[in-house]
């Protein structure tokens, strides 16, 4: 930069860069100086000189207005691309491709160095420029700009040369745009030449920079001006704070010439609960100017977090005038509504990332913190050139914006544009133009980050970057085209507007891609109509806004201005009050229509986490703010703590520091929700038409049969009945929950009153300092005041696997920033000491969990299986309750009759027990699915386990045994293989020569982990160890080998060593021997092999020491990559016995001089380490193999590893081949082959995060081996999200935070157990108890079972409805004596039926079920078949049976079937004494009756025999009731059970009587019997003929 | 790239694999589906096959129904019910009946309206009456057509007894006042309501000697005889008595002087045993002066060793109500 600089920057530079070389400010602050003097830039000119942005692409259908606008305020930019390009011939693409396309790889596959020499190129065209075009005074912009981009760079030069391009790719245009600008004046006779010059470089650049985006010609470069309207400065001695009277709001007044948005937390009213910034700007040069109350403002609204971002490029003097912040108040941002659209849009996640660092910093700078002023200096310097600039740039402006021939310009860029897109016609070229500059500026204001490609270089560059970043990517990249939409469709509100406005190119890109389904995304969204009705109307607003001049001197270029005056002001209110009551003073008086006032619905945040979630979580200055300041902040004393009353007194202002328990809800409520769930409105509904008759009878005769209010009440038990026992169940597995949660209580170490003491994690309070302590739990987010050795493991939270070292450093990011540590994570070794900045749910752990709870978790199969199910029998019984109360009201029955006789058919239609039966039969498998180590949390989940078809699963510790291992030796020029599994067998088959000897004494050695005290007495392999997992694993390997390493270290002690570190790449330590009695000195190494090789003379081998040659290096070479390509971590082992002469016996060797040889040592050998298989695993993937699922492996480890872990346990087959295997055995290039031919295919993140969804699908479905690696937690998402696209019932296993929304996502989420973070284990269904891939599979099986028998049971249940509708129908199509009334109807279901439905849970599989495929999601739990099976098959003839008793029981007492026939009103009439039956024996009513209790008892009891036959059919599907058995014992009990129950209802006196049954003689049971055979016989012969002619006619029909 | 967003976006929505259609969309495509010729989700091969197999398998069971239905019937006695009397549902105690029954169902008021402009409206009554007495009738149809003989068994101590040949007569002579000459007294206000145990296969009451009465039967004789002896008010011999009384203190208020005609039931009138042609025995009530205006609940009993009466059951019981105009 300093080299770029003039020397009043320098000045500056030197000026603020006394605050230390590893923070970027300074290099801010020089840019916003820079940045003062460009004034060249009027927007309105913008306005002009752009034509109408109108699309030529994208949504010829949506007819959303807003969208049109927002499509256009999107757009808006690419016609002044045009514009450049017309000019030009240079085309617009390059740019657009850069911005727009996220997958662009360009940028990120190295072609960032020619860019960098392109940067040079422009920074010589701007240097050209600056010579020639410009005055005095802005002589030093383009410094000032270089030093951005320099600034950038090294700021984020973590993030590598991404950022550079950005910088470049921004600048470049921007160039063009001042250039453009003073054109007109004629004052600058060179900048024509200084335009073209800027052109060609763009041209030069672009075919480097950034491919060409064919699809979309107009997409313009997006960002590629980096024009902020939001300044950002250094601090202003001027500034004022003016509280509205009105509002209460703040106002922050700011002179002309400051840059900087003074707004701190501090400043934020308190009562404040979200702040938005508004921007409000007055005087030339302003883009929009507003009259409002008095003050000639401009007022656009910006959000807080976008106030001052890190790298704000300034505009160069865009806004040289005083400028008003709003600190408004309340009006939180919807984020649901807007972000849902822009969620994935990673031009706000870059914006974010530059943000966090921007608030503190911009304090510091601003001087707003307690140290006051810092830089008055600097301020004054910039304000002393702004003054001298502005006037110019007026001038310039005034002219320019009059200027016809950008006038000109600008309409030839139009009709092309228009072609494309007809129907945006509509408006004229001033919107457009209004809209298209708008969006530019805005986008320019918003955007720091040059596009969506360089935001994954530079998140892939920097790994520390990879949680919020990668996982907004993610998002990104999941959806593209429903963002796209939602951005499009006009789904979004005022915040959008701005957003969409912010980032024209997706809004533009997407829309392009999609645009007609906004609407429908909207709905998917659930946005309402409020919102989009306020976005259409805020789009409209907006758009005047833009092309509505204030200033005079604009207002006299167009004629418009008054015209659209009222309508900006109107936007801008309701912009202002978009989300809710609160009306800014400086927007209030404006229309809100009344119908809005009156649909202020709420609306439910849907879909996964949105941006604005993101960037809170990331919003976090506190890493970056000095320690002092900090700690002065949060008034803490490092050395004492908070005072004990301190302590209590926050913690009762703050509460517990706990993650808030999601919303409990009431009890009752849940209770309720089962009242009316399933059946029961059903149930409820007839239950209240028998109240409502028995009241009819009430009111007509004084003393009405009690049948109606009997059945009323019966049926009203029964409801309460079936709920309170689902409330049970789901109340007893959401205990099993709680009692999971709090098993591990948590502590922490804290100074209070200058003394350490443990107390719960919960009462941690703000500002506490806490000891941390390897093995400890983070107890909240802290910073790192001290810190020795410190590591912590982040895995739950950000994936990466590895320990991370903390120290005092911060970085940018929150998440990579050293000097933070995250709760629940645990610090894994080290001390530290540090202070809690976040506690509870402010934690970015905190957010995830709460995050994760909004995504909409996939309804399981079961569920939504039974849903069908329900409506579908409701809808059979209303509607046949319906019919025959039509028909019996028609034919002339009385109402209450009528209604009787529904309430019969509906009842008996509603299978009253299933629900109950299926909810006991899931808590069966559940209980015994516990027990295999599958904590089943949602009932449901057990059968969607069973369904699903695809596993993505981790591969640490659910695969693997997290647990490095030795697993090859390289030594004497032969590589043996350990065994991985069983610690006895382990190096067990190394020679025992010298070599391995040495090879085994060096790693003993020259290894700092030790087991800890208290672990001596386990199995090795089960030791806690400290140390790092490599040195672990050989300390245990050397262990086993030796079995005393401890002794033999004690022995050999060490004198010296250097402890592994990353820029050495090997540990070396000295140890003393005892040769014979003499005492020497070995010196030994391990490390990285060709470190170690490089530093070795010579190869022991055999026993000889040989020296290194070419063979050698051959052999050596081979070795390696043998290993290396296992996936392994190879390490290179060598010794040096420290000559005795020049090292005689006691010899202090120092460290940091490294008074010992490093080199000529003598290489041993190497070792290699893997984290091996579980052994259960390839067994489990193998079974999965076979029962046709599919097990991906996502994993984040290098692609080697992964894909030998996925080698060893299967998921790659031995034959499986991936494109480069073929490649490798075929001897073709890589490119050659044919990746169809491929079975496996092993994927890097950084390839899948550019992968379209498309292309991602064609993976999915081309290849049957697949591993992920190198992903993110967050990329599971998407892959979920693509297997769930092809139709596949997804499993997901995962243990980290940043899993939850995947396990949320999944079909069926799966957490660990042992390693599962909280989050996880609540985002997920099940849990694994021993994070063992074998325990999916286990309940896989359980899971087919239980969908198996699910159908089993129900078409066992669902027979008996048969029996039951029949009688109701023939009484009253045959006008018989009813056969069942509904007590005993409700008796067969919840009574007989029960225990016998549930039995079969407990029934064995029929076949092998796990070498079946999955089950088609598409095959229903209850199908046509089944339905015809259990009624129109077993039904009928279980009907026929029980008729045949009653015409047994009616015939044996007298009344023949002839004489039964139309008997019905006769029989049912109270008055009638004495009916005659066949045998002239006359009856009354009395006797009438108690024969119709005995027929039902009969029935009853028929029904019940043949239930016998049919549930023993029912055991099977197939298979033939002999070939199956009758095993179940379970099963065979409830038949005896239920035939029990049935004798007991019919035989107790009082109790039959109730039931509406009577005694039966014994020989009243047998008339079914036959029909019962009868149908077993037949269905006997159904399942042959199944099994004889499988996949044929009968098949179909008849198998369910 | 567009249309397959659409797509996609239509797979989010749906979260099902193809183009989401509306449901009712779906719903009419179900019903008839143009393209694959489907109707209800089948073809009409489909539907035929599967007509056809259900054809098979109803016309089967039906048979299968059938044919035990009929092998059932062929186990049944036509002259005599499977399970008689206590075995069977019908008991051991007969229940009673009354004529004439209203016409309108639902109803057992007897309305009497002997003078005005509707008093032929008790022609229902004595229609239903004399239709009921048909066969008693000599000559009557039954005895005609079947060619039965009837004896009298009129005479409790007389040898003739009802049997599986023997059916016994029962004279209409024997009402007394309650002919169909004079309309059974609904036109001069003095209705007679014809009473009867129902008919129970081979049921024979066990009839209280007139030493062991019930107190209450008794009473009621004394209360109907002006306190003469029971003896002198029916017949010697093994009788099932009758009686009628207003149910509550007030219809024993209106309910006025009651005859009975016969008096009593001759035992030797059962069992019945489906003999052709059997007249179950009756007995007349006439009141002979009900208070006008009034609805009179009437129950009358019939009083057997055997017959448990129930009020609850109407077992030995019967209720009627009387509302005489006049």
């Amino acid at each position: 930069m300093s080299n770029m600089g003039g020397s009043s920057n320098e000045d500056l530079v030197s000026q603020e860069s006394s605050n230390g070389d590893s923070e970027p400010p300074e290099g801010r602050q020089v840019k916003f100086s820079g940045s003062t003097t460009d004034l060249s830039k009027p927007p309105l000119e913008r306005v002009l000189t752009s034509g109408v942005p109108l699309s030529s692409h994208g949504s010829g259908k949506d007819s959303d207005e807003e969208s049109i606008h927002r499509l256009r305020i999107a757009l808006g930019p690419s016609d002044s691309q045009t514009d450049i390009a017309d000019t030009n011939k240079l085309s617009a693409r390059p740019w657009a491709k850069t911005e727009t396309t996220k997958e662009g790889s360009a940028e990120r596959s190295g072609k960032d160095g020619t860019l960098s020499s392109h940067d040079n190129q422009r920074l010589q065209h701007m240097r050209r420029m600056e010579g020639q075009a410009f005055n005095q005074g802005t002589a030093h912009r383009p410094e000032g700009r270089v030093a951005r981009i320099d600034d950038l760079a090294s700021a984020k030069r973590n993030e590598g040369q991404d950022e550079v391009l950005q910088g470049q790719v921004r600048e470049p245009r921007r160039a063009d745009e001042n250039v453009q600008r003073t054109e007109p004046t004629e004052s600058r006779p060179d900048n024509q030449e200084t335009k073209r010059n800027d052109r060609q470089f763009l041209a030069t650049l672009s075919p480097n920079g950034a491919s060409f985006d064919e699809d979309y010609p107009h997409r313009r470069p997006l960002s590629v001006e980096p024009i902020r309207e939001v300044r950002t400065s250094v601090e202003m001695p001027s500034t004022e704070f003016i509280r509205d009277k009105n509002s209460g709001d703040t106002i922050v007044r700011i002179s002309k010439e400051q840059r900087v948005v003074p707004v701190r937390h501090d400043e934020i009213p308190p009562e404040a609960k979200h702040v938005d910034v508004r921007v409000l700007y007055e005087g030339i040069g302003s883009l929009r100017t507003k009259v409002d109350e008095g003050i000639v403002t401009d007022e656009r609204q910006l959000f807080y977090d976008s106030v001052a971002t890190k790298d704000t490029p300034v505009s160069p003097g865009l806004y040289a005038e005083p400028v008003h912040i709003l600190v408004g108040r309340g009006r939180k941002p919807k984020q649901g509504v807007t972000i849902a659209t822009q969620v994935e849009d990673e031009d706000l996640l870059a914006k974010t990332i530059c943000t966090q660092v921007s608030e503190t910093e911009l304090n510091r700078l601003t001087g707003m913190d307690e140290d006051g002023p810092l830089h008055a200096s600097t301020v004054k310097e910039i304000v002393k050139r702004r003054v001298a600039e502005t006037p110019v740039i007026v001038k310039e402006e005034s002219r320019r914006s009059s200027n016809p021939v950008t006038g000109k310009e600008m309409k030839t860029a139009e009709p092309e544009v228009d072609s494309k897109r007809p129907q945006f016609h509509l408006n004229n070229d001033d919107d457009g133009s209004a809209a298209s500059e708008r969006g530019d500026v805005v986008d320019k204001t918003l955007r720091p980050v040059g596009s969506c490609a360089q935001l994954h270089g530079i998140l892939r560059k920097a790994p520390s970057a990879k949680w919020g970043s990668q996982s907004t990517v993610a998002f990104d990249e999941m959806q593209p085209v429903s963002r796209a939409n939602s951005i499009a469709g006009g789904d979004s509100d005022n915040n959008l507007r701005a957003r969409s406005g912010s980032h024209p190119h997706v809004a533009f890109n997407e829309a392009h891609r999609n645009p007609s389904f906004g609407k429908k995304l909207s709905g998917m969204f659930h946005l309402g109509a409020k919102e989009d009705e306020a976005s259409s109307e805020h789009g409209d607003a907006g758009h005047h806004h833009h092309h509505r001049p204030h200033m005079p001197h604009f207002g006299k270029h167009n004629g418009k201005d008054a015209s659209h005056t009222s309508h900006s002001s109107t936007g801008s209110n309701s912009s202002g009050q978009r989300t809710d009551d609160s009306i800014s003073p400086l927007t209030t008086g404006k229309k809100v229509p009344w119908y809005r006032r009156l649909f202020t619905k709420k609306k439910p945040m849907t879909r996964s986490f949105t941006m604005d979630d993101l960037k809170q979580d990331l919003k976090m200055d506190d890493h970056l703010i000095p320690e002092a300041d900090l700690l002065a902040k949060l008034n803490v004393n490092p050395e004492t703590g908070l005072s004990p009353d301190e302590a209590a007194r926050r913690l009762a202002k703050d509460g517990k520091n706990a993650l808030t328990p999601p919303k409990k809800v009431p009890e009752f409520l849940k209770f309720l929700h089962e009242l009316v769930g399933g059946f029961s409105p059903l149930l409820e509904i007839g239950s209240a038409l028998c109240f409502i008759a028995y009241g009819l009878q009430f009111s007509d005769q004084s003393d009405p049969p009690g049948d109606n209010l009997y059945l009323a009440i019966v049926l009203l038990c029964v409801v309460l009945i079936t709920s309170g026992f689902l409330y049970l169940q789901k109340a007893k597995s959401e205990q099993i929950m709680e009692g999971f949660k709090n098993m591990l209580p948590q502590s922490a170490k804290v100074l209070r009153g200058g003394k350490v003491i443990q107390i719960s994690a919960e009462d941690v309070v703000m500002g506490d300092i806490v000891e941390l302590h390897g093995g400890d739990r983070i107890p909240a987010d802290v910073r790192i005041i001290e810190a020795k050795g410190l590591k912590v493991d982040n895995a739950s939270l950000t994936g990466e696997s590895e320990a991370q070292s903390r120290s005092t450093e911060s970085s940018e990011n929150p998440l990579e920033s050293k000097n933070l540590a995250f709760y629940t994570t645990n610090a894994v070794e080290g001390l530290g000491k540090a202070v809690v900045v976040r506690r509870g749910d402010a934690t970015v752990m905190g957010r995830i969990a709460k995050l994760t709870t909004r995504i909409d978790s996939t309804e399981t199969t079961i569920a939504r299986e039974m849903r069908h199910f329900v409506i579908l029998i409701c809808i059979f019984a209303l509607v046949m309750g319906g019919t025959i109360f039509i028909v019996a009201v028609a034919i002339g029955y009385g109402g209450l009759y009528a209604i009787i006789l529904a309430i019969g058919l509906v009842v008996a239609n509603v299978p009253e027990g299933i629900i109950i039966t299926v909810t006991v039969m899931l808590t069966l498998t559940a209980k015994r699915m516990a027990k295999k180590n599958c904590l089943i949390k949602n009932l449901e989940a057990v059968e969607t386990l069973g369904a699903c078809s695809v596993i993505c699963s981790d591969k640490t510790g659910t695969l693997t045994q997290n647990r490095m291992t030795v697993s090859h030796c390289w030594v004497d020029e032969e590589i043996f293989t350990m065994d991985t599994v069983t610690e006895t067998s382990a190096g067990k088959n190394l020679p025992d020569t010298p070599t391995v000897k040495d090879l085994i004494r060096v790693a003993t050695l020259c290894n700092r982990a030790k087991f800890k005290d208290d672990q001596m007495e386990k199995p090795i392999y089960q030791r806690e160890c400290a140390g790092d997992a490599s040195e672990t694993a050989l300390l245990k390997f050397t262990e086993i080998v030796t079995g005393d390493v401890a002794g033999y270290r004690q022995k050999n002690k060490a004198v010296a060593e250097i402890p592994f570190n990353s820029t050495n790449k090997y540990a070396v330590s000295i140890h003393e021997t005892d040769n014979e009695g003499q005492k020497r000195y070995l010196l030994v190494m391990k490390g990285a092999p060709e470190r170690i090789w490089d530093r070795c003379a010579t190869v022991i081998s055999h026993g000889q020491n040989a020296p290194k040659d070419a063979e050698w290096n051959q052999k050596f070479q081979d070795a390696y990559a043998e290993l290396g390509s296992m996936g392994e971590r190879v390490l290179g082992f060598a010794l040096l016995p420290l000559p005795a002469d020049k090292y005689p016996y006691p010899t202090q060797f120092d460290v940091d001089s490294k008074d010992f040889p490093s080199d000529g040592l003598h290489f041993v050998g190497l070792i290699s380490l893997i984290d091996p298989p579980r052994a259960a695993v390839p067994d489990g993937v193998a079974k999965c193999r076979s029962a046709g699922i599919q097990v991906i492996m996502v994993t984040g480890d290098h692609p080697l590893t992964a894909k030998a872990i996925a080698r060893n346990v299967g998921i790659i087959s031995e034959t499986g081949e991936t494109v480069e295997d073929i490649a490798k055995r075929t001897g073709v290039d890589v490119k050659d082959v044919n990746p169809r031919d491929a079975q496996a295919i092993v994927i890097h993140g950084t390839d899948l995060r550019e992968m379209s969804s498309d292309q991602l699908d064609d993976v999915l479905r081309h290849h049957s081996e697949i591993v992920f690696a190198r992903t993110s937690p967050q990329q599971k998402l998407i892959i979920v999200e693509a297997c769930q696209r092809s139709g596949a019932v997804v499993a997901v296993t995962g243990d980290g935070v940043n899993d939850s929304p995947a396990l949320k996502k999944a079909n069926i989420g799966i957490a660990m157990g042992i390693t599962g973070s909280d989050v996880s284990k609540q985002a997920a269904d099940i849990v694994l108890l021993d994070d063992n891939f074998a325990s999916i599979v286990t309940g896989i099986e359980e899971g087919r079972l239980i969908f198996d028998n699910l159908k089993k049971t129900i078409c066992y249940t669902m027979m008996s409805n048969i029996p039951e509708i029949t009688p109701v129908l023939l009484y009253f199509i045959l006008r018989i004596p009813l056969g069942l009334t509904t007590i005993p109807m409700l008796l067969i279901c919840l009574g007989t039926d029960m225990v016998p439905s549930i039995s079969m849970a407990h029934e064995t599989a029929e076949a092998d079920i796990m070498k079946m495929p999955p089950r088609h999601p598409d095959e229903r739990l209850v199908s046509g078949t089944l339905l015809q099976c259990c009624y129109l098959q077993a039904g009928t003839i279980c009907s026929a049976g029980a008729f045949f008793a009653y015409f047994v029981v009616l015939g044996s007492c007298g009344f023949w079937p002839s004489k039964v026939m139309g008997l019905r009103d006769l029989w049912e009439d109270p008055h009638i004494g004495d009916l005659q039956d066949s045998y002239g024996q006359e009856w009354n009513f009395a006797q009438r009756m108690l024969l119709q209790r005995t027929v039902q008892g009969a029935f009853f009891a028929a029904v019940v025999v043949f239930q016998w036959l049919d549930l023993i059919t029912r055991k099977v599907r197939r298979k033939s009731v002999f070939q199956k058995g009758m095993r179940n014992w379970f099963l065979n009990f409830a038949i005896v059970f239920e035939t029990l129950v049935t004798i007991f209802c019919i035989y107790v006196p009082v109790l039959n009587y109730a039931l509406n049954l009577n005694t039966i003689r014994f020989i009243w049971w047998l008339p079914v019997i036959p029909f019962a055979l009868y149908y077993f016989l037949f269905d006997e012969i159904r399942r042959y003929l199944i099994r004889r002619y499988p996949g044929g006619w009968w098949e179909r029909e008849h198998y369910f | 790239m567009a249309t397959t967003g659409a797509h996609e976006t239509d797979v989010m929505m749906s979260g099902s694999k193809g183009p989401a259609k509306g449901k009712w969309a779906s719903f009419m495509e179900f019903l008839y589906n143009k393209k694959e010729g489907t109707v209800l989700g089948r073809t009409g091969k489909s539907w035929l096959q599967i007509t056809v197999f259900y054809i098979i398998f109803y016309g089967v069971l039906a048979a299968f129904f059938a044919v035990l239905l009929v092998l059932f019937l062929q186990t049944l006695d036509p002259n005599q019910p499977k399970w008689q009397r206590d075995q069977g549902i019908i008991g051991d105690t007969p229940g009673m009946g009354f004529r004439p029954t209203p016409k309108d169902s639902g109803s057992t008021l007897i309305w009497v309206k002997s003078s005005g402009p509707s008093a032929n409206t008790s022609q229902q009554y004595i229609d239903s009456l004399t239709d009921y007495l048909k066969p008693y009738s000599p000559g009557g149809a039954t005895e005609a057509g079947k060619g039965v003989t009837y004896v009298d068994c009129s005479s409790p101590t007389g040898n003739n007894k009802a049997g599986p040949n023997t059916v016994c007569a029962v004279r209409p002579e024997s009402f007394g006042a309650c002919n169909q000459k004079n309309n059974f007294g609904y036109t001069t206000g003095q209705p007679c309501v014809l009473l009867k145990l129902n008919r129970i296969f081979n049921w024979e009451p066990k009839t209280y000697s007139t030493a062991d009465l019930p107190q209450e039967l008794n009473d009621w004789y004394k209360r109907q005889g002006n306190n003469r002896p029971i003896t002198q008010q029916v017949p010697q011999g093994d009788q099932i008595f009758i009686t009628c009384e207003g149910e509550d203190p007030v219809d024993k208020e209106h309910i006025g002087p009651i005859q009975l005609s016969p008096p009593t039931i001759s035992k030797n009138y059962f069992p019945y045993l489906k003999q052709d042609g059997y007249l179950s025995p009756v007995v007349m009530v006439q009141f002979l002066n009900p208070d006008p205006g009034f609805i009179i609940n009437v129950e009358c009993r019939a009083w057997a060793q055997n017959i448990r009466q129930s009020r609850i059951d109407r077992l030995g019981v019967v209720h009627f109500e009387l509302l005489v105009d006049r």
